[in-house]
């Protein structure tokens, strides 16, 4: 296995914490060099809220390669759990930012909107906008800690 | 030891080094400029996390670290991609169709299309598309890899639409859907639809026992390979099944073999089969051009009889099914750009196939008067579809009249390649100087 493919427990759940953090510290203006960065941490969490709309989180990475090896099984339940565990972590937040809202898509659709919002208006984004964009990524980042 | 956080510094500073010394300048391609502002952007991103990451936080520091890994990996990955290696007439074509397929937001202008790299390892078996899923990035970057030994053999390039199929399933809302209206519906009534079915037939036919993560790996790769061949089929055409055949026979010369990565192979040739009867390619009523019946009997026949040999336990996907995923498919490539094949005009293909036989590659452009009193000419491009030419190609190989020494396998190949090549450059030509004459002085 090649070091770049090597997934410490827990990796892409740390790697999450890490973005939802940056993302949150990016609320204000940034000065322009920074732009490319936060257009990243955002990125980032837009994709993972549609991997939890979609239900592809725990669905695992397609292998584009002919002849694809075969993974070794505590490589499997490493990731397995790791996946289990971030969706975990979003369906609690989802579950107590909207106690009421079973449906995921309109969750996430709230949610990206609010994201997206802060992420191309920076210190202009609507207030509600930051307060939405807020709660979720500071919930994110309590229950992926509460997971390790 | 260099304290954890103090290293991870200087990596980025090497990093940013490497990038310079490498995208910035030495990589000739035009597009070199968007991938070193990806990887910069990259960089900038994982620098400033490095800056404030809290030096006990050792888990953080490791996944920093394994990013700061991957970026470097990908940088020194495109930094060795020499376009000199691979069939790049092919590579142009491959990627335009990926585009289409992946592209992740339509709004967004392409400003965020992801951006393809071509590569070429030894091996016949390292065709590749990796898609990028662990890595963070503004745009995705998708490494596609050939056989370096085949850098001409084109006709076999279209075993990549079946990985082109794997990279759709790295999109979460076209996977979702392709999972509800193909997937599903292609695997319905089998032992595909739950990891316990699943199981329960690899006890009876492989006396195999998988569970826990490797039984629900198994579960979600058998499945996404099946619809990957029926994806490639439908955008690559009928190439894409001799493709297909030559390579697997090599893998798996039984059809039988076990893994917990693919599904057996009879099963996938026997589902193929199915989708090629349904889209009728297969017979192609009326078609008795002198240079297509003879080949296309001589290509479709062997496949058809051996599918017809395949014991009844390997034909594991109901034909119906297979008919109504395959509808389904359809629609949603149709959305796709021209990503979905269609059959060529019978007339067409029968010029491109002679024409390979005649030992030349097939373009399809004229230069004739304009309209009106003007005597000016232009050049009337109509072009033609490379999975024609591929199609076409397949045909000639199989052509009874093929001068086996003449027209080489190589050859042919050749040919095709050149075809595409000199395809695409007249539709540039073309685009170029749409409203422009050929010449004010062209005479008869």
């Amino acid at each position: 296995m090649l070091v770049a493919e090597s997934n410490q427990q827990g990796e892409m759940r740390v790697l999450y914490g890490i973005l939802a953090r940056a993302a949150m510290e990016r609320f204000g203006k940034v000065p322009k060099e920074e732009t490319e960065s936060r257009d990243i941490y955002f990125l980032g969490i837009l994709r993972l809220l549609d991997m939890y709309r979609f239900d592809s989180i725990k669905s695992g990475a397609p292998v584009g390669i002919l002849e694809t090896p075969t993974f070794h099984p505590d490589y499997l339940a490493s990731e397995q759990e790791d996946q289990g565990a971030i969706e975990n972590a979003l369906a609690s937040t989802h579950a107590s930012m909207r106690p009421n809202q079973t449906d995921k898509n309109a969750f996430v659709e709230e949610v990206k909107a609010a994201l997206e919002n802060v992420h191309k208006r920076g210190a202009g984004a609507s207030t509600s906008a930051r307060a939405i964009a807020k709660e979720f990524l500071e919930g994110l980042i309590q229950e992926l800690k509460r997971s390790k | 030891m260099l304290k954890p956080r103090m290293f991870l510094k200087e990596e980025c500073l090497n990093i940013k080094r490497l990038l310079d010394d490498t995208l910035r300048h030495a990589y000739g391609s035009a597009k070199s400029e968007e991938f070193y502002k990806e990887c910069r952007a990259r960089l900038n991103s994982l620098s400033a996390q490095v800056q404030v990451v809290d030096e006990a936080n050792l888990a953080e520091i490791h996944t920093l670290a394994s990013q700061i890994n991957l970026l470097s990996d990908t940088i020194t990955k495109i930094e060795r991609s020499h376009i000199g290696e691979l069939s790049w007439p092919f590579a142009l074509v491959i990627k335009e169709m990926a585009l289409e397929v992946c592209r992740e937001n339509v709004k967004a202008a392409h400003e965020l299309d992801p951006l393809f790299f071509f590569s070429a390892n030894g091996g016949m078996f390292v065709y590749a598309v990796f898609p990028e899923t662990k890595a963070l990035s503004r745009r995705r970057i998708f490494n596609v890899v050939f056989p370096r030994s085949f850098k001409y053999q084109v006709l076999l390039h279209t075993i990549l639409g079946h990985e082109i199929g794997h990279v759709a399933y790295a999109y979460h809302e076209l996977k979702h859907e392709l999972e509800a209206k193909v997937t599903t519906v292609l695997l319905h009534g089998s032992p595909f639809t739950s990891p316990s079915d699943l199981q329960a037939w690899l006890v009876n036919t492989y006396t195999q026992t998988l569970s826990g993560p490797a039984l629900a790996d198994a579960f979600a790769r058998w499945r996404q390979e099946y619809f990957c061949d029926l994806f490639g089929l439908l955008i690559m055409g009928p190439s894409f099944l001799p493709a297909y055949r030559s390579l697997f026979h090599l893998l798996d010369h039984r059809g039988s073999r076990w893994s917990a990565t693919h599904p057996p192979t009879m099963s996938r040739y026997s589902m193929l089969q199915d989708a090629l009867t349904f889209l009728g390619w297969e017979r192609w009523e009326g078609v008795n051009h002198q240079n297509l019946r003879q080949p296309l009997n001589s290509m479709y026949e062997p496949m058809r009889r051996h599918v017809s040999a395949i014991p009844p336990e390997m034909r594991i996907l109901d034909p119906n099914q297979v008919k109504l995923a395959t509808t389904a498919l359809q629609d949603i490539l149709r959305r796709m750009g021209k990503t979905l094949y269609v059959h060529p005009n019978a007339d067409e293909l029968n010029g491109i196939v002679t024409a390979l036989l005649n030992g030349t590659p097939a373009i399809c452009t004229k230069i004739e008067a304009r309209k009106g009193k003007s005597k000016k000419r232009h050049l009337v491009n109509d072009p033609i579809d490379f999975r024609h030419i591929l199609f076409a190609g397949w045909l000639a190989v199989y052509h009874d009249a093929r001068d086996k020494d003449d027209l080489s396998l190589f050859k042919i190949n050749r040919l095709c390649d050149r075809s595409i090549l000199h395809q695409d450059a007249i539709s540039t030509w073309s685009e170029h100087f749409e409203k422009e004459p050929v010449s004010s002085n062209v005479s008869n």
